[in-house]
C-alpha cells in the first residue's frame, strides 16, 4: 500500500509499504478513505521526537471502512465505517472503564515512567507506528471500545 | 466526521473544561485547528464572548467568522487588552491551544533548553501559559489542551493559588466524546469541515506537510484522500 513515511527532519515521503494484516485477534484492518495532517504531526516532521525511526508511517487523524477483522473482534464488522480516535485504548482497563481512554494502561508502553511524560506518552506520536495514512488500509488497535460512527456516519464531512 | 478523530473532541474538551454556565468570556490562545474548534465549542456551550489570540491573518479571520473578537499578539498587549475588554476583571476562563514542541521523552536538560530557546509564534513558549494565567480572572479556569512535554519554567503558581484558579488539562479521551459530538454534527450544531483549507491526494502529502508547517498558502487544515 502507499503511505506517507518519515525519513528524517523535514523529510516526509510517499512510499510503498507492506500491507497491514491482522496481528492480534482483536485487530481490524481499515481501508482509509480520508486522513488529515495535525499540528502534532509537525513535531514529527520537525524531528523533535527521538523515538521516530526512518520509514515510520505518519498521521493519526483517520477514517475509513473496515475490510478485515480478527477472530476475537466482536465490535467491528467488515463494511463498518469508522473514525479512528488518536488515543489508543483497550476499552477494558481501570481507566478506560472510567472514560479516561487517554490514560489506558494497556496501550501505553511508558506508563511506568511518570517522570518523563506524566505517565502517558503523547498518543499522537505513538500512534504513528500503528495507524497508516495510506491508500488501502490501516492496522487498528481500537477494537475494545464502541464503534461510535460505524454505520452511522451518513455523509463524511471530509 | 474525520475530525472526530482528534481536533473536534480536543477543542470541545477545552471549552468544556471552562465550566461554561452561560454568559462567560473565554480567551483562547492559538487559532489553529484545535483553537478554531474550541472557539465554536465555547459558543455552543453558552459563552457570550470569545477572545481569540493569534497572529496569522487567515486564522484570525476564521476566528472572527465564528463570532470571536480577535487579538494579534504582535500588535496588542494581550494582558492590557483583555483587562480592558473585561472591565479589569480578566477572562472567566483561558484556553491554551498552543502547547510546545518539547518532547515528552527527552531529557530534562533538552526539555528545559527547548522551552527556553524555542519560539512560540514569535515568543518563548511558557509565555503563553503564563499569560493565560495572568489573564484569567480570580477563581477562573485555565484550560490546557496544547501539549506540553516536560517541565515548564517560571509558571506563576503564586498568582494561580492566591487567585484561586482551577487548572484543567488532558490528552483528550476521544472515545468518551464521540457519541455526543457525533450527535452535535448530526444535529447540525456544527460542521467541523469549516476548518479545511486544503484538499488533496495522499501523494501530495510531502509538499502539504511543508505548506502546513510554514503556514503558507493560507493553510490551516489539510485533508487527503487516496
Amino acid at each position: 500500500m502507499k503511505a506517507l513515511c518519515w525519513h528524517g527532519k523535514g523529510d516526509i515521503r510517499y512510499d510503498t509499504v507492506p500491507d497491514p494484516r491482522i496481528e492480534h485477534p482483536r485487530d481490524a484492518v481499515i481501508r482509509v478513505t480520508a486522513c488529515a495532517i495535525c499540528g502534532s504531526d509537525l513535531h514529527l516532521l520537525n524531528g523533535v521526537i527521538p523515538s521516530m525511526e526512518s520509514g515510520d508511517v505518519v498521521g493519526h487523524e483517520t477514517m475509513g471502512e473496515v475490510v478485515e477483522v480478527g477472530a476475537e473482534n466482536k465490535k467491528l464488522k467488515v463494511g463498518d465505517r469508522v473514525v479512528v480516535p488518536f488515543t489508543i485504548a483497550c476499552g477494558e482497563c481501570f481507566f478506560c472503564k472510567r472514560g479516561f481512554y487517554s490514560g489506558c494502561e494497556r496501550s501505553n508502553p511508558n506508563k511506568d515512567k511518570p517522570q518523563s511524560s506524566g505517565g502517558i506518552p503523547p498518543p499522537a506520536f505513538s500512534d504513528t507506528r500503528i495507524f497508516s495514512a495510506d491508500t488501502q488500509g490501516a492496522r487498528l488497535n481500537i477494537s475494545g471500545f464502541p464503534t461510535p460512527t460505524s454505520a452511522r456516519s451518513k455523509s463524511p464531512t471530509a | 466526521m474525520l475530525f472526530l478523530s482528534d481536533i473536534f473532541p480536543t477543542g470541545y474538551m477545552a471549552a468544556e473544561f471552562c465550566n461554561i454556565q452561560g454568559g462567560e468570556t473565554i480567551a483562547i490562545w492559538g487559532c489553529g485547528p484545535v483553537g478554531q474548534m474550541a472557539i465554536r465549542s465555547a459558543f455552543l456551550l453558552g459563552a457570550e464572548r470569545v477572545i481569540a489570540i493569534d497572529t496569522v491573518p487567515e486564522r484570525l479571520e476564521m476566528a472572527k467568522a465564528a463570532g470571536a473578537e480577535t487579538l494579534d499578539f504582535k500588535d496588542d498587549d494581550i494582558y492590557e487588552k483583555i483587562q480592558d475588554m473585561t472591565n479589569g476583571r480578566g477572562a472567566d476562563a483561558c484556553i491554551d491551544a498552543v502547547g510546545t514542541e518539547a518532547d515528552a521523552t527527552a531529557s530534562l536538560d533538552s526539555v528545559v533548553d527547548r522551552i527556553k530557546t524555542a519560539t512560540f509564534m514569535g515568543t518563548d513558549r511558557p509565555h503563553v501559559l503564563r499569560q493565560a494565567i495572568h489573564c484569567c480572572r480570580n477563581f477562573g479556569t485555565v484550560s490546557i489542551v496544547g501539549v506540553y512535554g516536560g517541565l515548564l519554567d517560571k509558571i506563576p503558581m503564586g498568582s494561580a493559588i492566591n487567585r484561586g484558579l482551577t487548572f484543567r488539562m488532558a490528552q483528550t479521551p476521544v472515545q468518551a466524546y464521540l457519541p455526543k459530538l457525533l450527535a452535535r454534527i448530526e444535529n447540525g450544531d456544527i460542521d467541523p469541515s469549516f476548518v479545511i483549507t486544503h484538499r488533496a491526494e495522499l501523494k501530495d502529502g510531502p509538499d502539504l506537510y511543508k505548506t502546513f508547517r510554514d503556514k503558507k498558502d493560507g493553510c490551516i487544515k489539510v485533508v487527503m484522500k487516496p
